[in-house]
């Protein structure tokens, strides 16, 4: 090939010029990837306007979870068999009955100071839970938890035995989950809420 | 014969201070608003970081050395997933006396906290606290426990 003549030089010209706007492209592209956010905000109006605002990519919170090796959370499995009394249960043989069961409420218990209702809807599982039903009165709490199946079913999925649960999966999941809530709680003090989204400023 | 010499100098340290700035510098500014209150702003090569890492003395990183340890590569991985990201505020906390904030600032971590009297602000390269990282990562002589 001769470099010296015209028509080379064009031709490599035009070679580099097209592999570097292919390049560009990739980058774009990589670059534009939405990535998903987990907000958590708490608002106590009462205490002087305390504002407590998290935001963590779950790229981020994955490599973190998948990462650490230490105390019951090893390399995004955590044991919670230490943590929560679990008086026997399987609860890993108690999500996957709720995620093969069909749509419905599972729990409802209601009496003067409280109702607490567990279901399965359109792919959600479903925690609500009222305490006290004057909402005037301070101690009033209502909660709502609404956790994605595919969630769940990651949680349990590859955990190894009944008290262990693969967070790191179980995020793997939501990353992959559209714009959702999944926590709201307010009382007579605070609100709390989490939820995923592809914002960065939890706004 | 002197002119070379010279050129070799001027060449070395171009090298030098482009090894010692290719990290960024690390900004701390402490501002407090009382009549004599400090106002200190310095602004440090971050390469020196990862450097000193290099020279503490083992003895002085031994009783935390397994932790660390453990924590290295966490903090490797979370350093190149924090470069990946747009500047965002990682966590916000406000009340009636002081305003905290973790974010990400163009190429650092910036750690700011306001209250009635003094303002500091820390703000690091992502890429030093990388190299700080590979550095205590890489040291034999932090290995064994």
């Amino acid at each position: 090939m001769n470099l010296r003549s015209t028509r080379t030089r064009w031709a490599l010209g035009g070679a580099i010029l097209a592999v570097a706007l292919l390049a560009g492209s990739t980058f774009k592209a990589q670059a534009q990837a939405p990535e998903r956010w987990l907000h958590v905000r708490i608002d106590n109006p009462d205490d002087k306007g305390e504002m407590v605002r998290v935001n963590v990519p779950l790229a981020l919170a994955q490599v973190l979870i998948s990462s650490v090796d230490h105390d019951q959370l090893h390399h995004g499995h955590v044991n919670i068999g230490h943590h929560a009394d679990l008086n026997g249960v399987d609860l890993k043989a108690m999500l996957d009955a709720v995620r093969t069961a069909p749509d419905g409420e599972f729990v409802s218990v209601k009496n003067r100071d409280q109702d607490v209702r567990v279901s399965k809807q359109n792919g959600y599982l479903l925690v609500h839970v009222n305490n006290s039903d004057d909402k005037r009165d301070k101690g009033h709490q209502e909660v709502q938890v609404r956790v994605p199946l595919a969630v769940v079913d990651a949680l349990v999925a590859s955990s190894k035995g009944g008290d262990d649960l693969d967070v790191g999966a179980a995020l793997r999941a939501l990353a992959t989950h559209g714009d959702t809530d999944l926590v709201n709680i307010k009382d007579g003090k605070q609100t709390v809420h989490v939820w995923l989204d592809s914002k960065n400023n939890g706004d | 014969m002197l002119g070379k010499i010279g050129l070799g100098l001027l060449v070395a340290g171009i090298a030098a201070s482009g090894y010692i700035l290719q990290d960024g510098f690390v900004h701390v500014s402490v501002d407090e608003s009382t009549k004599a209150g400090t106002h200190l702003h310095l602004v440090v090569p971050a390469k020196l970081a990862a450097l000193g890492a290099h020279f503490i003395p083992a003895r002085h990183l031994e009783r935390e050395a397994r932790k660390l340890h453990d924590l290295l590569p966490t903090l490797e991985l979370t350093a190149t997933e924090l470069a990946k990201l747009p500047d965002s505020v990682f966590v916000e906390v406000r009340n009636a006396e002081e305003h905290v904030l973790v974010s990400k600032s163009g190429d650092g971590l910036l750690v700011e906290e306001r209250s009635r009297n003094e303002h500091v602000k820390v703000w690091v390269p992502i890429r030093a606290i990388y190299d700080t990282a590979c550095v205590l990562g890489s040291r034999s002589d932090l290995k064994s426990e």
